[in-house]
C-alpha cells in the first residue's frame, strides 16, 4: 500500500534547564494513504511532537520527512504554508474554532484561506451535512456543545479537500459516546472521501476503528500494530 | 495573602505598570497644581512690583505715617501716638520691617542770607529738616557733613544740589530763618556746610529723590529733636513723616489679601492732618495682583480638572480590566470561604501599595512638571527660562493625599460588586455580555446634548461674557467644563458610530475580501467591548490635542496680533524736543514777552532713518482735537494722526485682512489731495459724516484746519475704536474713540512743527535703538518696543500657565492613550494566541496575520484618529471663540479669530504617529515571538 508520509531517523529535542530533552529519538514510520493511523502513547511520550512534525508545523532537529514525495524538512516556510493550506487539515485537542465566526463562517474561512475555486457555499453546507450540523450552521461556537464544536472543527478540516487530516486527541474532551461519533466520522471520511487520517489518542477504546497503530514511549516507537485487515 | 497579592501583581505586569503610571500622573498633577500656582504667583507678584518700579521709579515697599505739631498748642498726643504706631504698624499689617526713616521738618519759612552777598539779596522759601540715617545714603558733592552741635548759635546743615542751585547758595553761607525764632527770641541761623546727592542711583531709602527736596536744609536729627521739639510746650510748627520699609520680595502671595485688608484699615482710620496713614504705593499694585491672582487660580484649576477626571477614569478602567482577569481567582477565594471583607482588604492593600509607591515617585515628578510648566512657551513648545522656585508645603501634601485617597477609592470601587461572586455565579455569568448602564440609558448622548446646549447658551450670552472678563471677573468655569464635556461625550457617542462604518465597509467588500481582512473585520465587529476602552483614549488624545493646540495658538496669536496693531510699528517713540517754554514764563529775573509763542526745535529726524537695523521710518503726529460742527453736550474724544503716506505705508505694521482694501489704497487716496482726511467709521455711523463732506478740526489753541472727507476705516494702525474703563461703581464704561487721519505736511503748514512720534520698522532686532539712546543720551517721552512686549506676553503667567497646562494635559492623555493602546493590544494578542496558532496551522502566513492586525488597526485606531480629529476641529470651532474671550483685555482692538498653524498640527500628529508606531513595533515583536506549536498548546505532552 502506498504511503503518503515517510519519516527517516527523525530526532526532535528541546532545550531544558539541564541540557537538552529528547522528545523524539530516531523515528522511522510511514503513514499509509487513505487509511486511518493512530499514534498512541501516554502523556509525554512524544506523540503530539511527532504529529507537529508530520503536519509541517515544526521542523525536526535531524532526519527527514517525505510528504507526497517531497522532503518537507528542507522546504521553505512558504512551501510548507502552501502544503498546510491545501493538502492538510487539522483538528485540535482544545477545540480551536475561531470564536468570532459562526459554524458556517469557520468552515468557509478554511475555503477562503486555501483559495478554494468551487462554489464555497455549497461546499460548506456539504461539509456541515457530513458532520450532521446543517441545522446549527448559523450558531457561534460558544452556543455549541463540545462534541458539536469538534464536529465543526472536522468539517473545517475537510472543507478544502485535504489529502490528510491530523487530529490531536480529538476526543479527549468529549464523553465516550460523542467520542465514538467523532471517530466514526473520521472513519467514514477515510473510506468515502479517500482522506488519510492521522490521530493521536490515549483512549484504548477507540483503537478498534484504526487501520494502523504506532505506540510511542519516551520518544521511541515501541510497537507497530501492522495493518489489520 | 500578601504573597497572593504579589504573585497577582507580577503576573499582570503590564496592567500594574499602567496603574502605576496612572497613579503617578494623578498624584503628580494634583501636587503640581499648588506648587505651580504658588511659584508662578510669587513670580507674578515680584514682577508686578518690578513693573511698578520701572514705571514710577519709586520703591513700593514702604508705608508712610504722618503727624504734625502746632506751635503753642498741647497737641502732642497725636504725635506721640503716631510715633508709637510707626514702630508696630508694619508688623500689624503682616509685613516684616527692614528699615525705618524718620523725617521731621519745620514749616516753610522765609530765609535770607546774612552774608551780604550782592548776588543773593532776595529771601528764599526754605525749611529746616532732618532725616534719620541720611549719612549712609549720600555722597557729598562739595563741603562737608554737618556737625551735630550748635556752634556760636549757628546750626550746620547740608542741602541737596537742587536747593543749592535754586537758593543760589555758596558753601558756608548762613541763612537766617526769619519766621523761626529761637529760644532766645532771635531768628534761627543755619549754615550750609555741604551739598549732597544720593550715593547710589537705585536706593530705596530715597522715597523721594534728593532733587525733590528743593527747600530743605538737613540738620542732625538729634539736634533737630533738641532744638525744635518739646512735647510739653511746642514752640514750632513741625511736620513729621515716618517711612517704614519692608522687602516686597518676601511678601507671600497667600498673605496679599490680608495685607491689603489691614492696610486699608489703617488708611481709613488715620486720615487727619496730625495723624495720617498715607495710602501706600503698593496698595493698587496688590489690588491688581488679587484680580489677576483670582484669574490665574481659577484658570489653573479649570484647565486641570478634565485631565484629572480622565486620569481617574483611566485608573478605574484598568482596575476594571484587571479585575475581569481576576474574577476567576476571586470566585475561587470566595468559594473557599473567604469573606467579602477579606477580599476587599486584599484589594485595599494592593491599591494602597500602588498608590504609595506612586506617591514616592510622583512628588519629585510633580516638582519637575511644575518646572516644565514654567518653561512653556507655546503648545508643545518649551524654552529655557529662569526656573520657578518650587517649594513643598502643607498645601502640596494635602493635594497629594487627596489624590491618593481618590485613587485608592477608584481602584477598590469595582471590587465591591465582584466580591459577592462565587465560582458558580462566575461560570454562569461568564458568557453573558451585558451592556454597561451608561450605554443602556444613553448617558453619553444625553451629556453630548447638554454640551451642545451649552454652546448655544454661551453664544447667546457672549456679550455678557466679554463684559465680565473685561471688568476683571474670572470666566464662567462652566465654559471650560462644557468644552471638556463636549469632547469626552462626543468621543463616546462616536463609538456608537464606528461599528456602523466598519459594518458598511465590511458588507460592501465582503465578497472580495482576502481571508486576513475578512477575519479582521469580523474581529472588530464581534468583539467591540474591549476595543472601546482603547479607542476612547485615542479619540480623546487626538481631539484634546487639536483643541488644546488651537486654544494655545489662538490666545497667543490674538494677543500678539493685537499688540502689533496697538503699537502700530516695531518701535514707536517720541523724543524730548527743545522748546522756548523757558521764555514764556516770567521769573524773578526775567520778564516774559507776552507775544512770544511756544515753538519747538525739531531734532534731526533723518538720523533715525540711517541707523543700521532700521528698514524704514515714519513721522506720526498725534494730537487731541475738537471738531467745530459737533453740537452735542457731551465731549467726545477725537484725535488726529498726521502722516506722510509713503513712509507710513512702509513702516506701519498692519494686517491687510482688517480692511476691505489694502491699506496702501487708503493711503493713496489720502495722498491724492493735501486737504483730504480719512475718518474712523464712527464719524459715519454716529456723527453721520459722509464722503465728500467738509470737516473742521481745531487744536488746543483753537487753530482750525478744514478738510474734506475722502474715506472711512474700521481699523487703522494703533487705532482703538473703543476705550474701556471701569467706573467707580465697578461697571464697565465704553468710550467711543474717533480718529482723523490727515496729511502731516498740511497739519504742519497750518500749526507749525510740533513734537511727533517716530515709527520705525526694524529688521528683526530692536537692540540698536537702546544702544543708540545710550550713546547719544536720547530722552523719550513715549516709547514702545513691540518685540519686547511680545516677550512679556509669552512670560505672562496666565498665558504661560495656560500653555503649560494644555501641553501637560495633552502629554498625559498621550501617555494614557499609549498605555491603553498597548494594554488593549497585548491583551488582545495574548487572548488570541491560540487563534493565531490555528490560523497559522491552517496555512496563514505570518505576514497575513500582521496584515490582519494592521487592518484591525486601520478600522479601530485609524478610525479613532479620524474621529478624534473631527471632534477636535468641531470643539475648536465651537469653543475657542468663546474661550479666547477670557484672555482678551480691555485693550483688545483687533477682532478675535481662531488660529491654526500647520506646524502645530504637524507636531501634534507627529507625536501621535510616533507613539502609535512605537506601540506597533512592540506588538510586532510580541507577534513574531509566538511559536505556532506552543500557541496551539500541542507541545504540552
Amino acid at each position: 500500500m502506498a504511503s503518503i508520509i515517510e519519516t527517516h531517523n527523525i530526532v526532535q529535542s528541546f532545550p531544558v534547564s539541564d541540557g537538552e530533552f529528547y522528545a523524539l529519538k530516531n523515528i522511522n514510520i510511514s503513514i499509509p494513504e487513505k487509511k486511518m493511523t493512530i499514534l498512541r502513547g501516554r502523556s509525554g511520550s512524544g506523540k503530539t511532537t511527532l504529529m507537529n512534525l508530520l503536519g509541517a508545523l515544526d521542523r525536526p532537529k535531524s532526519g527527514s520527512i517525505i510528504f507526497g514525495g517531497e522532503d518537507i524538512t528542507s522546504m521553505s516556510e512558504r512551501g510548507r504554508e502552501e502544503i498546510r493550506k491545501t493538502k492538510i487539515g487539522f483538528v485540535f485537542q482544545s477545540v480551536a474554532l475561531i470564536p468570532i465566526m459562526t459554524a458556517y463562517e469557520n468552515v468557509e474561512f478554511a475555503l477562503r484561506l486555501s483559495g478554494y475555486k468551487g462554489n464555497r457555499k455549497e461546499r460548506v453546507l456539504e461539509c456541515l451535512k457530513m458532520v450532521g450540523l446543517l441545522k446549527r450552521a448559523g450558531h457561534m461556537p460558544e452556543e455549541l456543545s463540545g462534541g458539536e464544536q469538534q464536529r465543526v472543527a472536522i468539517a473545517r478540516a475537510i472543507a478544502h479537500k485535504p489529502e490528510i487530516i491530523f487530529a490531536d486527541e480529538p476526543t479527549a474532551e468529549l464523553d465516550s459516546g460523542t467520542g465514538l461519533q467523532v471517530i466514526r466520522i473520521f472513519k467514514e471520511l477515510a473510506q468515502n472521501e479517500g482522506i488519510t487520517i492521522v490521530m493521536t489518542t490515549h483512549d484504548t477504546g477507540l483503537m478498534g476503528a484504526s487501520d494502523q497503530i504506532y505506540e510511542l514511549e519516551d520518544g521511541e516507537i515501541v510497537e507497530k500494530d501492522k495493518e489489520r485487515e | 495573602m500578601i504573597r497572593f497579592m504579589l504573585q497577582k501583581l507580577l503576573y499582570k505586569k503590564w496592567m500594574v505598570i499602567s496603574l502605576l503610571i496612572g497613579n503617578i500622573l494623578l498624584i503628580a498633577i494634583a501636587c503640581s497644581n499648588p506648587m505651580y500656582k504658588n511659584a508662578s504667583l510669587q513670580r507674578t507678584l515680584k514682577k508686578s512690583f518690578g513693573d511698578y518700579i520701572e514705571q514710577e521709579g519709586v520703591y513700593p515697599g514702604v508705608v508712610a505715617v504722618e503727624s504734625a505739631m502746632t506751635k503753642d498748642q498741647s497737641n502732642e498726643s497725636d504725635y506721640l501716638m503716631m510715633s508709637e504706631l510707626s514702630d508696630t504698624v508694619l508688623k500689624d499689617i503682616g509685613l516684616e520691617q527692614t528699615d525705618c526713616v524718620k523725617m521731621i521738618s519745620t514749616m516753610k519759612s522765609n530765609a535770607a542770607s546774612i552774608m551780604g552777598r550782592e548776588d543773593n539779596t532776595k529771601s528764599h522759601t526754605m525749611r529746616i529738616s532732618s532725616m534719620t540715617g541720611i549719612e549712609d545714603h549720600i555722597k557729598l558733592l562739595a563741603g562737608r557733613m554737618y556737625d551735630t552741635s550748635v556752634k556760636d548759635g549757628v546750626i550746620e546743615a547740608i542741602v541737596s544740589q537742587k536747593t543749592f542751585v535754586d537758593a543760589n547758595l555758596i558753601l558756608d553761607e548762613v541763612m537766617e530763618f526769619k519766621d523761626e525764632m529761637g529760644k532766645d527770641g532771635k531768628p534761627v541761623d543755619v549754615k550750609v556746610v555741604g551739598v549732597f546727592t544720593n550715593s547710589e542711583a537705585e536706593d530705596s531709602y530715597w522715597v523721594k529723590s534728593p532733587s525733590d527736596y528743593a527747600t530743605e536744609c538737613f540738620i542732625s536729627p538729634e539736634l533737630f529733636e533738641a532744638q525744635f521739639i518739646n512735647t510739653n510746650k511746642q514752640l514750632y510748627n513741625v511736620e513729621a513723616l515716618w517711612y517704614m520699609f519692608f522687602d516686597y520680595e518676601k511678601l507671600e502671595p497667600a498673605d496679599v489679601k490680608k495685607v491689603v485688608k489691614n492696610t486699608e484699615k489703617y488708611v481709613d482710620k488715620y486720615n487727619t492732618k496730625t495723624a495720617r496713614f498715607d495710602e501706600p504705593a503698593y496698595l493698587p499694585v496688590l489690588r491688581d495682583f488679587i484680580l489677576s491672582q483670582n484669574k490665574i487660580v481659577a484658570t489653573l484649576l479649570i484647565l486641570q480638572v478634565p485631565v484629572l477626571v480622565l486620569l481617574c477614569a483611566f485608573i478605574f478602567m484598568i482596575s476594571r480590566q484587571m479585575l475581569d482577569l481576576e474574577q476567576n481567582e476571586i470566585a475561587l477565594l470566595k468559594s473557599r470561604g473567604s469573606s467579602k471583607s477579606q477580599i476587599i482588604t486584599i484589594y485595599l492593600l494592593q491599591s494602597a501599595a500602588i498608590a504609595l509607591v506612586s506617591a514616592v515617585i510622583a512628588l519629585p515628578f510633580g516638582a519637575f512638571l511644575c518646572k516644565v510648566l514654567g518653561s512653556a512657551n507655546g503648545f508643545l513648545e518649551f524654552v529655557h527660562r529662569g526656573s520657578l522656585k518650587v517649594r513643598m508645603d502643607w498645601q502640596v501634601i494635602l493635594y497629594g493625599l487627596a489624590a491618593i485617597i481618590v485613587s485608592v477609592a477608584v481602584m477598590v470601587l469595582p471590587v465591591f460588586k465582584d466580591a459577592n461572586i462565587t465560582i458558580v455565579n462566575y461560570k454562569q455569568q461568564k458568557n453573558k455580555v451585558k451592556k454597561p448602564l451608561w450605554r443602556r440609558v444613553y448617558l453619553d448622548v444625553i451629556l453630548f446634548a447638554v454640551s451642545v446646549y451649552g454652546i448655544y447658551s454661551f453664544n447667546d450670552r457672549k456679550e455678557n461674557l466679554i463684559f465680565r472678563v473685561l471688568s476683571g471677573e474670572s470666566i464662567d468655569p462652566m465654559l471650560f467644563l462644557c468644552a471638556s464635556l463636549f469632547i469626552i461625550s462626543a468621543g463616546i457617542v462616536a463609538l456608537r458610530i464606528q461599528p456602523v462604518i466598519v459594518k458598511a465597509v465590511y458588507l460592501i467588500s465582503k465578497k472580495f475580501l482576502r481571508p486576513a481582512a475578512f477575519a479582521s473585520f469580523l474581529q472588530i465587529l464581534r468583539s467591540r467591548g474591549k476595543q472601546r476602552f482603547m479607542m476612547v483614549f485615542l479619540i480623546l488624545t487626538v481631539a484634546l490635542g487639536i483643541y488644546n493646540t488651537t486654544v494655545a495658538r489662538t490666545i497667543l496669536s490674538n494677543a500678539e496680533k493685537n499688540l502689533e496693531y496697538k503699537d502700530g510699528a516695531d518701535i514707536v517713540f517720541k523724543e524730548v524736543w527743545k522748546d522756548n517754554s523757558a521764555f514764556l514764563v516770567s521769573t524773578a529775573t526775567y520778564e516774559a514777552d507776552e507775544n512770544l509763542e511756544l515753538t519747538y526745535t525739531e531734532p534731526d529726524y533723518s538720523r533715525f532713518e540711517g541707523l543700521s537695523g532700521v528698514q524704514s521710518a515714519a513721522r506720526v503726529l498725534r494730537e487731541d482735537v475738537t471738531i467745530s460742527g459737533y453740537k452735542e453736550q457731551e465731549p467726545i474724544s477725537i484725535s488726529l494722526m498726521g502722516i506722510n503716506t509713503k513712509e507710513f505705508g512702509e513702516t506701519a505694521n498692519f494686517d491687510p485682512a482688517l480692511l476691505p482694501e489694502h491699506i496702501n489704497t487708503y493711503l493713496n487716496v489720502l495722498g491724492s489731495n493735501m486737504e483730504a482726511v480719512l475718518l474712523s467709521m464712527n464719524f459715519h455711523t454716529i456723527l453721520e459724516y459722509d464722503i465728500g463732506d467738509k470737516i473742521e478740526y481745531a487744536n488746543e489753541d483753537g487753530d482750525v484746519i478744514s478738510a474734506v472727507v475722502y474715506g472711512f476705516f474700521d481699523y487703522w494702525p494703533s487705532y482703538m475704536q473703543t476705550d474701556y474703563s471701569i467706573t467707580d461703581e465697578g461697571t464697565l464704561a465704553e468710550n467711543e474713540q474717533y480718529l482723523i487721519v490727515a496729511n502731516l505736511s498740511r497739519v504742519q503748514e497750518m500749526w507749525g512743527v510740533t513734537p511727533y512720534q517716530v515709527w520705525l520698522k526694524t529688521d528683526g532686532s530692536s537692540q540698536f535703538i537702546y544702544d543708540y539712546a545710550e550713546e547719544t543720551d536720547l530722552a523719550f517721552t513715549e516709547f514702545s518696543d513691540t518685540a519686547a512686549d511680545m516677550v512679556d506676553i509669552r512670560n505672562n503667567t496666565l498665558f504661560q500657565g495656560t500653555n503649560g497646562i494644555l501641553t501637560m494635559s495633552f502629554i498625559v492623555v498621550l501617555i494614557l492613550c499609549c498605555a491603553g493602546f498597548l494594554i488593549y493590544w497585548i491583551l488582545s494578542i495574548r487572548q488570541r494566541e491560540l487563534l493565531f496558532g490555528v490560523f497559522r496551522a491552517m496555512g496563514m502566513k505570518k505576514s497575513e496575520i500582521i496584515s490582519m492586525l494592521i487592518n484591525e488597526q486601520i478600522f479601530s485606531s485609524g478610525l479613532s484618529v479620524v474621529i478624534g480629529a473631527v471632534i477636535g476641529i468641531l470643539a475648536s470651532r465651537f469653543f475657542v471663540p468663546l474661550v479666547q474671550i477670557f484672555y482678551s483685555t480691555t485693550e483688545q482692538a483687533v477682532p478675535l479669530v481662531v488660529v491654526n498653524k500647520s506646524i502645530d498640527m504637524i507636531r501634534l500628529f507627529g507625536v501621535i504617529g510616533v507613539v502609535i508606531l512605537i506601540c506597533m513595533v512592540i506588538l510586532a515583536v510580541i507577534i513574531t515571538r509566538i511559536r505556532i506549536s506552543q500557541a496551539l498548546k500541542l507541545g504540552e505532552d
